[in-house]
């Protein structure tokens, strides 16, 4: 094969954009395979359209993927500006610019078919885009995507795809065989028909790259043999919901939790649960709490507004100590607020959104792969505490998906049996370890063990009291199983040097920008490390040694704080973002934050750049103008 | 016949056998749970166990070990004591082994002869039902381990001596059945009471009682009417502690009076109609019919746990024409004129006697002179000096559509007389006929006819006696208006 | 469990018949002449009459006086939170389907905020015998209006009369899908209501009964003073609620076929006189918990790591 020599590179993004229904997503999911079966690590996100029915040709109708391919075998997060834009349109390629997604030396592949569109419109806003491309210093490659489709198909519109990924293939130097076999095993449910003719348009849009393109690169891969899979967070959620021997699943619809839910519902049968979908979100929640109290510790799946619905019920799953797993895919708010976007500001409710005192665990998985394994750890801690647990994950996981080493279901354990004993003589229904405060829970149908599980205040029988005396013991018994989990947990590990000038502090998704950026920081000589939190109620140990080894803590995180340069904000009125709040008032240090709303995840470049800010800053005092989210407007 | 009954205790056999089974894997799978439940107890916060089941990622930053000491302390002491621990699991074990054995027992030793020696015959019954106990033993202790209520102190000695005695009516009637086969044909007594001896024992032991022959039956005594010998259709009156069922392929629902009586939890007989050895189906089928028709063979339940009163658990409503002493044949014969005409002749046993082989040579031509003759329901109406001189006979339908009449012997009126006078006992003890309730009821209705009638003259009278009245003031009303009328003064009250 | 086993339970424990008191976990707590009292005489008559161990029960009720029920019947108890307590028993019901259930509320908490809940149970048909105990006003929180607060009536939250005709339960429930069974009784009418109860137990669905109560506190003169002054007309049929002689002073028969939808409907919708007993029952429709049930598969430990791991595959990638 002739062609240029390719250049190699250790990673690469790519973005694949199209109208709704043109199949960009299938290319993607084509694209990304082969990348992942030659070896390469991997990171892809959706792009989704913000509305159901937006007319097509529009910016508002872009739909896609990006991908991020990469040498190394882990990619933990979707990268910084994109290198490659494949669009089917005009518009579809400017939405991303307007997300402030591509690289402005981005190279751009684009279907030549509307320079000579009938429509004058068409025309006209081709070569607008193309030139405000142009003046930012992207280069423009037209492809004759459709004209070359209708050669082997009779319609363009359901070929192109394959005819783009072909186009990739070329571009990225994979191997075309490799590629046969990915689109025929996407395609095997399909007529022999259509998986003859993907093939062949992908081959065509191959030979067409090989033969066009003056360019092409190479994204090493390194096969491994180690097992891997590639799922997005919440499928990752559902399968971890099953290896933890739920039993029942009880949900609302709600963005963007809600394909949790249809995954799990597609399969919780064969294994013995089943996902019920409640008349609200207040009877999700109490079905779960219901099925809980008998005895088989339940799920109920939401998103923030649900959270708030729930309010009222996870004060009572506190208040009678019965076991509960809520898991909280984060979105924007407040109210419907952004419903597909990315945020994380639901931690402040987690924790303290109950009314009165009502003390439980709040966990933040930071990975796909944590997402998988986090509800076996909830579960356990919700039963063994007798504590409401709440898993807080986001859209970026949800939406996100990452190749990860597959789980090894054989370590899966049983779960045990109900214990029906009968109870011994005696028994109390709250019978507090006065260091502690865990206790046995009495389940329907233990003998001898009957009595009534109040939302009342109550003493050890579970009696209502109403003294001052039980009030403060009931309080302290709940608050001391913090206190005992506690001290279970471990310090958090630092990731890069034990002391410098700078920690950034995260938690949740926005793990894999921060330590990249950390990474690159540190290369480049700044003395920047970084924290990763999952524990959020209890906080782990060992914080207060750790910020004492460096000049300045910051935490990096998606939700809302005041700029020191807004008017009116000073010192006493200023609002920090929510961890932050939480880490001041826990270790009473002058914790600042990077915490803004953009809905897309932060690029590792952004806060990179917030680093050497800051660095460059006076310490102490966070950035002024900060350059994230420079694009216009969000995702 | 012998066959089909096999077959019914095969089926019964069968469906314990099954109940059983699933019984027993029942209770092994809930002690086993409870075994696993007691390994979780024990182990299941070992520092091993907590890190498969917090799954790889956890010891990043949970410390397991000691989340492993917080948690195991309280699970531990939720296990079971060893002592119990030992208990269950021998006892899986034993029911393990009682499953397969029971999965692979043959089934004639579930069955035997009359014949034998009756000391065997209890014997092999004995160890039947004891090693049915082992299995319900086996499973009430199942159930109290599985609630932890079995106490060493109590259960030990309770369940030291466990035999069928202990079992209670639903278990008995969940035992499979042991079988005894009697064929009762030419018995004059002696089989029978073997099987009441065998039924003193009070083990539920299901005698089949087959007979296929009317030949002997139980018309020993020279009186007319009464037989001194012991009926079987009575035995409930000697032994109410015993189910009996009296029934033949006549009853439409005979399969499962078959099984009602095998599976009986108490002691039963059941008493069966059989074919002859080389009879066929069809044949047999309506000779069965026959029989019951005539009284020979009256089809019959007693259930001792249907009620408290014996006449409820008594019932005879298989047979046709309860009301009556006995049912009517229609016969086709020709008049003098030569007209067909239908004859009622009542079917008594002499009747049926005619079609059994093995006794139609009781029935003889009537002589020539047949001043003397006297129709058998008549006959059998007359005292001992009315009937001299006299002789029995009964109508039959010949070969060319007439009619015949038969002389019958001594033996067999005396039969007839018998089975007749057994039938009439029968509806008596089941209650459908008492002359104390007929007389009873008689008086009753001849009162409340009285006062019927006396309370319809009272009623006819007030009726008349208004009329008369109403149509006084009608008269009287009249008359006021046309005098008001004629003088236009309006009378006073009016109104 | 297998009937031999069941057999073997029963003889093994040389079963003890319970008493009254084992129901009873302590002195309840309502005012004198509450009819509470009278719904709680008659659950533990009815548990019982069926001896029923009481760690093998489950009351579930909201927040209110009748929802203190649960404290002083002994059984497991869930005194849960407002409006609430069907999806609990949802929840129990789907977990735990050997368990039964037994549902207690108020009329503000089935009917006011828990009217979502309440009719989509109704749906969902769950297998439980649910009370609400109507004395048509907040008692716990001191007389606010409820929605089944006769009209014109004086409370603290209408102190000159309330505004709108009260709603008919009855008549809402009837117009739901899958009802199986509604009844309605009063505490004045002890053995209709201990019948009521017992014929609720047996239903096998969801057994709705509306409990019409006076309270003597708030409500003295509620149902023409407490049933002496309140016409009633009992629903008569030899499979519903008997109708015993000493009633008829109370009003007057009706012979009714709660089979029968729209007569059932009819029957509903009339409030004067007042329809008391077994206004509709169809045994046939299916419950929830079962419908799901039914659908699952209980895999053995080794099935379910295969299924896992082919769940697995369809994932790898690489």
């Amino acid at each position: 094969m002739s062609g240029p020599r390719p250049l190699r590179l250790p990673e690469h993004i790519v973005e694949i954009v199209s109208d709704a229904g043109e199949g960009a997503q299938k290319a993607a999911l084509a694209f990304a395979q082969l990348c992942a079966k030659s070896g390469n690590g991997l990171w892809t996100v959706e792009i989704i359209p913000s509305e159901i029915r937006p007319p097509p040709h529009t910016t508002g109708s872009a739909s896609g993927n990006r991908i991020r391919l990469a040498e190394r075998a882990r990619v933990t997060n979707a990268g910084n500006r994109a290198n490659v834009v494949l669009a089917f349109n005009e518009m579809a390629l400017l939405s991303r610019l307007e997300a402030g997604s591509l690289a402005d030396d981005v190279l751009v592949l684009i279907d030549d078919h509307w320079a000579t569109h009938e429509d004058e419109k068409y025309r006209l806003s081709y070569r607008e885009v193309l030139d405000e491309f142009r003046s930012r210093g992207a280069t423009i490659v037209e492809v004759p995507l459709a004209k070359e489709t209708l050669r082997h198909a009779e319609d363009a519109q359901q070929g192109k795809n394959m005819f783009a990924v072909g186009i990739l293939c070329a571009l990225y130097s994979k191997d075309l065989d490799l590629l046969d076999d990915v689109i025929r095993d996407i395609f095997k449910a399909k007529d022999r028909r259509v998986i003859e003719l993907a093939v062949r348009l992908a081959a065509a849009g191959h030979q067409y790259g090989v033969t066009h393109f003056d360019r092409c690169f190479e994204i090493e891969a390194h096969p491994s043999d180690v097992a891997k899979v590639a799922m997005n967070g919440n499928t990752a959620l559902a399968l971890g919901a099953v290896s933890a021997g739920f039993e029942i699943c009880s949900m609302y619809p709600i963005t963007p939790a809600t394909s949790a839910s249809h995954a799990l519902s597609e399969i919780f049968e064969d294994f013995g649960g089943f996902v019920h979908q409640a008349e609200d979100e207040i009877a999700a929640i109490g079905v779960a709490l219901g099925a809980s109290y008998a005895g088989k510790t339940a799920l109920t799946i939401t998103s923030g507004p649900g959270m708030a619905l729930k309010t009222e019920f996870q004060g009572l799953a506190v208040m009678t100590e019965t076991p509960l797993v809520i898991v909280d895919v984060q979105r924007g708010g407040p109210s419907t607020g952004l419903p597909t976007k990315i945020e994380q500001s639901d931690l402040l409710h987690a924790i303290y959104g109950a009314p009165g005192d009502a003390p439980k665990v709040v966990i933040a998985p930071s990975t796909i792969e944590e997402c998988y394994y986090i509800l076996s750890i909830a579960r356990k801690i919700a039963e063994e505490f007798r504590m409401l647990v709440i898993v807080l994950s986001d859209a970026n996981l949800a939406t996100g998906q990452q190749l990860f080493n597959r789980p090894d279901v054989s370590q899966t354990p049983r779960r045990p049996p109900l214990d029906l004993s009968p109870v011994a003589p005696g028994a109390l229904p709250y019978d507090w370890d006065p260091t502690t405060g865990l206790s046995q829970r009495l389940l329907p149908g233990q003998p001898d063990g009957m009595g009534v599980t109040t939302s009342l205040n109550h003493d050890r029988n579970g009696k209502a009291r109403y003294d001052a005396e039980s009030n403060q013991r009931g309080h302290a018994m709940r608050s001391r199983k913090l206190a005992a989990l506690q001290k279970t947990l471990n310090p958090p590990s630092v990731h890069g040097a034990p002391q410098g000038d700078l920690l950034l502090v995260g938690w949740g998704s926005t793990r894999g920008a921060i330590e990249e950026a950390v990474d690159v920081a540190r290369s480049e000589g700044l003395s920047v490390s970084s924290l990763h939190i999952q524990f959020l109620s209890p906080l782990p140990p060992g914080l207060l040694e750790i910020f004492a080894r460096f000049r300045q803590i910051i935490t990096v995180e998606l939700n809302y704080s005041d700029d020191w340069n807004d008017p009116l904000i000073t010192n006493e009125n200023r609002r920090y973002g929510q961890l932050a709040w939480i880490l001041r008032a826990a270790t009473l240090q002058d914790i600042d934050c990077i915490a803004r709303v953009p809905g897309r995840p932060y690029m590792p470049v952004e806060i990179l750049e917030e680093v050497k800010r800051i660095l460059a800053d006076r310490p102490g005092v966070a950035s002024s103008a900060p350059a994230l989210a420079a694009g216009k407007g969000v995702h | 016949m012998k066959k089909q009954v096999l077959q019914s205790v095969e089926d019964v056999w069968r469906h314990d056998g099954v109940a059983l089974e699933d019984a027993f894997e029942e209770s092994i799978r809930e002690l086993t749970e409870l075994v696993r439940l007691d390994e979780y107890h024990r182990h299941g916060h070992d520092r091993e166990q907590l890190e498969r089941a917090l799954g790889p990622i956890a010891a990043t930053n949970m410390d397991i070990g000691s989340l492993s000491r917080l948690l195991g302390g309280s699970t531990r002491s939720r296990a079971m004591t060893p002592a119990r621990l030992h208990r269950v699991e021998e006892l899986i074990a034993g029911l393990d082994e009682m499953k397969e054995a029971w999965s692979t027992r043959p089934l004639d030793s579930v069955s035997t002869e009359i014949e034998n020696e009756e000391r065997e015959i209890l014997k092999l019954a004995e160890e039947h039902f004891d090693r049915i106990a082992g299995a319900f033993r086996a499973l009430r202790i199942a159930q109290l381990e599985l609630r932890a209520k079995y106490d060493p102190e109590i259960h030990d000695a309770a369940f030291a001596d466990f035999t069928w005695r202990q079992l209670g009516p639903a278990e008995l009637r969940a035992c499979p059945p042991f079988v005894v086969m009697a064929c009762l044909d030419g018995d004059r007594g002696a089989r029978l009471c073997k099987v009441m001896s065998l039924l003193q024992s009070g083990m539920p032991i299901k005698v089949a009682a087959l007979r296929s022959s009317f030949r002997d039956v139980h018309a020993t005594s020279v009186d007319a009417g009464v037989a001194s010998a012991m009926t079987i259709e009575t035995l409930p009156l000697a032994m109410r502690g015993v189910y009996f069922v009296q029934t033949c392929e006549a009853a439409s629902d005979f399969q499962r009076q078959l099984f009602e009586g095998l599976t009986a939890p108490r002691p039963a007989v059941i008493s069966v109609l059989c074919e002859r050895e080389d009879e066929d189906r069809a044949a047999f089928q309506s000779r069965a019919e026959r029989a019951v028709h005539a009284r020979a063979f009256p089809m019959c339940t007693y259930d001792p746990d249907r009620d408290s009163r014996f006449v409820l658990c008594f019932d005879l409503s298989s047979n046709p024409s309860l009301d009556a002493l006995l049912t009517t044949d229609t016969l086709l014969t020709r008049d003098s004129q030569g007209q067909a005409v239908e004859v009622e002749e009542p079917y008594t046993f002499a009747h049926f006697a005619a079609s059994e082989s093995d006794l139609v040579g009781e029935l003889s031509d009537p002589p020539a002179n047949d001043g003397n003759l006297v129709g058998l329901t008549d006959y059998l109406e007359l005292t001992r000096r009315q009937r001299v001189g006299k002789l029995p006979f009964i109508s039959l339908a010949d070969n060319d559509g007439g009619i015949v009449r038969k002389v019958i012997s001594t033996r067999l009126t005396l039969q007839c007389s018998e089975r007749l006078h057994l039938w009439r006992t029968l509806r008596e003890i089941s209650g459908i006929d008492n002359p104390h309730v007929n007389t009873t009821r008689t008086t009753l209705e001849k009162e409340l006819r009285a006062q019927q009638e006396a309370q319809l003259e009272t009623l006819k009278q007030e009726m008349e006696q208004s009329a008369a009245g109403r149509e006084q003031a009608a008269a009287t009303a009249a008359i006021r208006k046309l005098v008001a009328h004629l003088t236009g003064i309006e009378p006073p009250g009016e109104k | 469990m297998s009937t031999l086993t069941d057999l073997c339970l029963m003889e093994s424990h040389a079963s003890e018949a319970h008493t009254l008191d084992d129901y009873e976990s302590e002195r309840p707590r309502w005012c004198s002449g509450c009819g509470d009292h009278g719904v709680l005489a008659g659950l533990q008559r009815v548990l019982r009459k069926n001896n029923l161990d009481p760690e093998n029960v489950v009351s579930v009720s909201g927040i209110g006086c009748s929802s203190r029920l649960p404290h002083y019947l002994k059984t497991y108890g869930f005194h849960g939170i407002h409006g609430r307590a069907l999806p609990i028993a949802t929840g129990v019901r789907l977990s735990r389907p050997e368990l039964p259930v037994i549902v207690i509320m108020g009329d503000g908490d089935c009917f006011s905020i828990g009217g979502n809940h309440w009719l989509h149970a109704i749906r969902y048909n769950i297998n439980a015998v649910v009370l609400v105990l109507d004395n048509e006003v907040y008692a716990l929180t001191k007389m606010q209006v409820s929605p089944t607060t006769p009209d014109g009536w004086k409370t603290n939250t209408t102190p000159r009369g309330t505004y709108l005709k009260p709603m008919n339960p009855l008549s809402t429930v009837m117009g739901m899908t899958n009802i199986s069974f509604v009844a309605q009784t009063a505490t004045w009418l002890p053995a209709h209501l201990d019948e009521t109860i017992e014929k609720a137990w047996e239903h096998h669905g969801l057994s709705f009964v509306r409990i019409l109560q006076r309270c003597p506190v708030f409500m003295p003169k509620a149902f023409g003073e407490g049933g002496v002054h309140f016409p009633l007309v009992f629903l008569d049929h030899d499979d519903g609620i008997p109708v015993h002689p000493s009633l008829l002073a109370r009003g007057t028969v009706q012979a009714h076929n709660h089979r029968d939808i729209n007569e059932a409907q009819r029957a509903a919708v009339s409030v004067d006189p007042c329809p008391m007993g077994l206004v509709y029952q169809d045994p046939e429709v299916p419950s929830y918990e079962e419908i799901r049930w039914q659908r699952q598969e209980r895999p053995d430990h080794r099935t379910f790591l295969q299924r896992l791991d082919a769940v697995m595959d369809r994932y790898a990638a690489g």
